[in-house]
């Protein structure tokens, strides 16, 4: 199984406290990885490590190695690995907007000018992230004034407008209803033909229905990883066992 | 309700009462008083008289005032939102970012005479340029430039820090997102915080006392010549004591100009203002 992105020995810490501990993951392409755990283990700052976005936090530092495709990621210029390595948040960001402007901010700041290419480009990605049948008449509409499952579905289509190899998502559905988490959930099988997923979730369930490969995080450290199959019926770790089995987290 | 509540809350009341009634009274006298003077040859002509002013018109005035403004505005406040970005997006240093902030506010508590007196005894006297529009305007920008950069800061703040970083994680750059979202996302602060500043300098008769206001000139051709001001030309005018309707007057249209730019940097503010989420 090819790797689009390892870490090696990463650690992350804010302030000089640790969030990530020396961990060491790989993470198969074209599949979807989800990182689970409790609250505050260290899978979001995990996430925001593999794209640098933790560059942007006063205070936070990185060290370790992290490969995308083989390459060092501190070697790739910081746009060019955020585009390559895109990342949804937990609560909608939708800029303030129109629907159709949101999905045309970045393909312009990437040089796409042709009216036509961009009509297309935000069609299809609409179309991938399953938004487009309910705003195709009124793509002029101002984004604040979706729902919030049909905002969070625009911010992956917005993503999705610069071709991410991988995709970041940090707990995309844990500010959602629960058909617009169904929606999403139906989505994301989808999407992974096109790109590698690797989504933070301290959803179970979740996990079970949409990973492929599973990692545990707790206080930082990398518990256990493995295939899905394997980590929910035959786990390792006794912390695995205790957070399946509802006695920690 | 106990006692003091009841007493907290009419005093409330009643200070809001006195405080819209002085302003509603001040507006509608003047406006009553001046209303008289007012005619279409009242704006459009140059004053005249025995005594300056006691007949004939304000224009140059008014252009005079909106060269200051102009300059003014163009002077402090571009400078007053590189700084704003400037602080809240690119400095990460708190200490270079406390001293900023301190100058800001030392420069928001200088009177503006001083003001007017530093650009008079820099620009008009060591450096020669003369009384002029320019040293004017320069003292009123050096005035509104905190009053804006404030406004501009504050708007910045409060966009949603998740907004930014969603624009980071799409590998846009941050002067990108800086003027293709932030200065979008606050475009009504932004004009308002403008407008407001603009109307400041216009009403401001200190910094331009010395520096670049005259009692009598054409409207300028450009900003190397002295101008009138209506606050200056309202201040000759009550000094001579001998043309009271043109002194109404000439405040009517000073305040209808900041009413008008009021409301419509309020209207577009409110309008264009976002509830962030």
């Amino acid at each position: 199984m090819e790797m689009i992105l390892s870490l090696r020995g990463v650690t992350a810490s804010y302030d000089s406290i640790a969030a990530v501990k020396n961990l060491s993951l790989d993470i198969p392409r074209n599949r979807i990885t989800a990182i689970i755990g409790p609250s505050g283990c260290g899978k979001s700052t995990l996430l925001q490590c593999m794209n640098r976005m933790l560059e942007e936090e006063p205070g936070a530092t990185v060290s370790g190695e992290i490969l995308l495709a083989g390459k060092e990621i501190q070697r790739i210029p910081k746009e060019d690995l955020r585009r390559r390595v895109g990342l949804v948040f937990q609560t909608p960001a939708p800029f303030p907007f129109s629907i159709y402007k949101n999905m045309t901010y970045a393909p312009k700041y990437y040089g796409l000018k042709d009216g036509e290419s961009m009509r297309l480009l935000v069609e299809e990605k609409l179309k991938m992230a399953g938004l487009y049948d309910e705003v195709k008449d009124d793509l002029g509409k101002s984004a604040y004034k979706l729902s919030g499952g049909q905002q969070q579905r625009l911010c992956i289509a917005r993503a999705l407008t610069v071709n991410p190899d991988v995709l970041l998502l940090d707990e995309p559905c844990s500010a959602l209803d629960v058909k617009s988490t169904s929606i999403i959930e139906d989505l994301l099988p989808e999407l992974k033909r096109n790109c590698t997923i690797v989504l933070v979730t301290h959803n179970i369930a979740q996990a079970k229905r949409l990973a492929d490969r599973v990692a545990f995080l707790y206080n930082g450290e990398l518990i256990e990883y493995n295939d899905k199959s394997a980590f929910f019926d035959t786990p390792q770790e006794t912390l695995t066992r205790d957070f399946l089995g509802g006695a920690r987290g | 309700m106990r006692f003091s509540a009841k007493f907290v809350k009419s005093w409330a009341y009643i200070s809001m009462a006195v405080t819209v009634l002085v302003i509603v009274f001040l507006f509608a006298y003047v406006f009553f008083m001046g209303s008289g003077a007012i005619s279409l040859a009242f704006i459009t002509e140059m004053p005249r008289g025995a005594v300056l002013g006691s007949e004939g018109g304000i224009w140059p005035a008014i252009a005079g005032s909106l060269w200051f403004t102009g300059t003014a505005l163009i002077l402090g406040g571009i400078p007053a939102l590189a700084t704003a970005v400037c602080l809240v997006f690119y400095c990460k240093d708190k200490r270079i970012y406390n001293f900023i902030r301190s100058v800001i506010q030392s420069i928001a508590g200088i009177p503006s005479i001083a003001l007017g007196l530093f650009s008079y005894s820099l620009l008009v006297r060591t450096m020669g340029i003369g009384r002029c529009v320019l040293a004017g305007g320069i003292a009123l920008a050096i005035m509104i430039f905190p009053f804006i950069e404030v406004r501009i800061e504050k708007a910045l703040n409060e966009i949603p820090r998740a907004l930014i970083l969603s624009s980071y994680a799409l590998g846009i750059s941050h002067s990108y997102t800086v003027t293709k979202l932030v200065l979008r996302a606050i475009r009504g602060e932004l004009v308002s915080g403008l407008i407001l500043g603009a109307c400041f300098a216009m009403g401001a008769t200190a910094p331009i006392i010395f520096t670049g206001g005259v009692a009598y000139a054409a409207p300028p051709d450009s900003v190397m010549q002295p101008a009138m001001a209506l606050p200056l030309h309202l201040y000759l005018l009550l000094a001579q004591g001998t043309t009271m309707p043109q002194v109404y007057g000439t405040a009517f249209v000073l305040m209808i100009i900041v009413l008008v730019s009021n409301t419509v940097a309020t209207v577009y503010a409110r309008r264009e203002k976002h509830t962030w989420k």
